[in-house]
């Protein structure tokens, strides 16, 4: 059965309707409301947990509102990652509750430098994108040499050094245990459980209360028969890995296999299925390094490589003087810099706030906007800009002029409104005149480095 | 442009047209049912358009998505092949634009992006993909060489990737 919406109403049937406030709301419909909205736990209700009376209400409201594929939280002492908890197979059914979190691996051969190297890395990744930033969200410990002591320090020392949520990865339950050990006040995920380990594996993350990945890569029998032996056993947290094949050797199979797992917990309510799904993209690291290669060598993919050619804009920026001299501008600020060449243009006609988005990601760019645009021009100022273009000759305040100074900016005063002054500079960008030698010869050599052009007129038969 | 002048002529030529709409189902359902009237349904391919990686990706995705399922599930307007323009990609900044070089060269990023917006458009059930840059075109091809191989992974080739030393 696939999920369904279910009516604050009935939701409201089954709660206690005492109005006590202990969950934290008015009453229990307010409860009720934020819980079909999936603002609040059902957990939050104590006397729904406590009173022997309401044991049946619980379990009913648990079946209602719980998601199709069951939420796995793995902590570190600071941070929660939450994996699965959907409700839908596709997001346009409802939408997708947790992002799906990436793992970078330390492995326990690396030398401490190394380590820290690579958490540092993992740590300080972040790519602001439109006003929000991205992150990487796990580690993961690897047992390359399988010795239970050595993993032990090696979880110890990454533990100490981050604050992000971990994987222990080990088919050994020895090597396992031994990382858990020093995780006393974390839950990690376990990685992983199989054919071959399962018993031992299911009395360490049993002592324990881990969550454990179930790995059985290409067998989907016995996948299933895994997680009804953990579930007999009472272990509820699990996640599962049906082995990432990659390439030719197997990618079409391990697409299809996600698929119908997925497929089977969110429409069938196949219970066997209802666990998140872990991918191990890692395992195409040979073929990742020859992807890299062949990508570097363009060429030998079957094509004859002649040059690439670049657009204007690339290999032909614009200076601040050929800007200030296309615009007839007046420079107010920075006749010494006006040999810097320009990348971008940026037109400031937002509020300071919009165009800061935009701002922050263009470097070293100029930003053509009305004098009077104190606001634009000040946020401008805080980014990588390296000129003011200010438009319709309203000359602007001694605050600009002195921030622009300081900041080695120039500014410009342009006689034009914005629009023609965009013109401007973008018929000027676009023309090479005969006379501007250096215009024109910085073209040639651009041209001649990109180009193999022996090669090209020996393909076009213009040389014998 | 209307459609009524633009299909009384293509409706003679030994062409195929792709019907564009921006990302609404009805639209499209409404410019395949008028289709319909000039053209045998051998000769209309449907482009719901397509958005980049970091560009609303998501959005392209779920309505070619949703394209895809309804039309198996039989309404007879969306049973056209797919068509996808993943050049659109392009649009994000970050496939082109000079940064840091911790983000690699612009002359990969650029194929790559192309080439990760195509690969999610076929799962998305995309028939008919346009590209621009020659890279993304061999590698999108030779992705969907594998996925229809369809071959069964060796267990033992992956079991023990957690203790590699790579």
């Amino acid at each position: 059965m696939p999920w369904k919406a279910v009516s604050p109403i009935e939701v409201y049937k089954l709660l206690p309707r005492t109005n006590c406030k202990e969950c934290g709301e008015e009453n229990c419909m307010a409860f009720a409301v934020k819980l079909v909205n999936m603002e609040t736990k059902l957990e939050l209700c104590k006397p729904l947990l406590k009173e022997s009376k309401y044991k049946e209400n619980y379990e009913k409201l648990k079946t209602i509102l719980s998601p199709m594929v069951k939420e796995i939280e793995i902590k570190s002492a600071e941070k929660t990652v939450k994996i699965g908890g959907e409700y839908v197979m596709h997001r346009h059914e409802l939408t997708y509750i947790n992002p799906t979190p990436i793992a970078i691996d330390v492995d326990d051969s690396m030398s401490k430098e190394d380590i820290t190297k690579r958490i540092e890395f993992v740590e300080n990744f972040e790519y602001e994108y439109i006003g929000r930033k991205l992150y990487l969200d796990l580690l993961a410990v690897r047992s390359v040499t399988n010795d239970p002591e050595k993993y032990k320090e090696t979880v110890k020392f990454v533990s100490e050094n981050t604050s992000l949520p971990l994987v222990l990865c080990s088919l050994n339950p020895k090597v396992i245990e031994a990382g858990l050990f020093v995780l006393s006040d974390a839950s990690p995920l376990i990685y992983a459980a199989t054919k071959d380990n399962w018993r031992e594996m299911a009395d360490v993350v049993k002592k324990h209360r881990a969550s454990v990945v179930l790995f059985s890569p290409g067998d989907l029998n016995m996948l299933v028969s895994l997680v009804n032996t953990y579930l007999k056993l009472g272990i509820e947290d699990l996640a599962l890995d049906l082995g990432t094949f990659t390439g030719s050797k197997g990618l079409a199979y391990t697409i299809n296999a996600f698929t119908k797992l997925r497929w089977k917990a969110c429409n069938e309510d196949y219970k066997f299925a209802r666990f998140p799904l872990i991918g191990t993209p890692i395992v195409a690291w040979d073929e990742a390094l020859l992807m890299n290669s062949l990508l570097i060598r363009i060429g030998n993919l079957g094509f004859k490589l002649l040059g690439i050619l670049p657009s204007l804009r690339n290999i032909l920026p614009l200076t601040i003087r050929e800007i200030a001299d296309a615009t007839d501008s007046k420079v107010l600020v920075g006749q010494q810099w006006l040999d810097k060449e320009i990348e971008n243009l940026l037109v400031g006609a937002m509020t300071p706030d919009s165009a800061m988005k935009y701002f922050k990601i263009t470097p070293s760019k100029a930003v053509i906007t009305g004098g009077d645009r104190t606001d634009i021009i000040l946020a401008a100022l805080k980014t990588d800009t390296t000129a003011l273009i200010l438009t319709g000759n309203i000359y602007p305040e001694e605050i600009v002029l002195n921030e622009a100074e300081k900041n080695k900016v120039s500014v410009l005063l342009c006689p034009y409104d914005t629009y023609t002054t965009v013109r401007k500079i973008e018929s000027y960008r676009f023309t090479v005149r005969y006379m501007n030698m250096k215009r024109l010869s910085r073209l040639v050599t651009e041209l001649e480095k990109k180009i193999d052009l022996p090669s090209v007129l020996e393909e076009l038969g213009l040389v014998s | 442009m209307k459609l009524e002048d633009i299909c009384e002529y293509i409706k003679n030529k030994d062409c195929i047209v792709i019907a564009f709409t921006p990302m609404d189902l009805d639209k499209a359902r409404e410019l395949n049912r008028k289709l319909f009237d000039y053209l045998p349904k051998e000769r209309i391919l449907m482009d719901t358009n397509t958005a980049g990686i970091g560009y609303g990706l998501d959005y392209g995705f779920t309505v070619m998505e949703r394209a895809r399922l309804n039309a198996l599930k039989g309404d007879s307007e969306l049973q056209q092949p797919l068509a996808t323009g993943v050049t659109n990609a392009l649009a994000a900044r970050e496939a082109w634009l000079k940064m840091d070089p911790f983000w690699g060269p612009r002359e990969i990023r650029t194929p790559l992006w192309e080439t990760l917006t195509g690969i999610i458009n076929i799962l998305a059930g995309a028939d008919y993909i346009m590209t621009m840059h020659p890279l993304t075109m061999q590698t999108v091809n030779e992705i969907v060489e594998v996925l229809m191989s369809g071959k069964l992974g060796k267990a033992e080739d992956i079991m023990d990737w957690v203790s590699w030393k790579i």
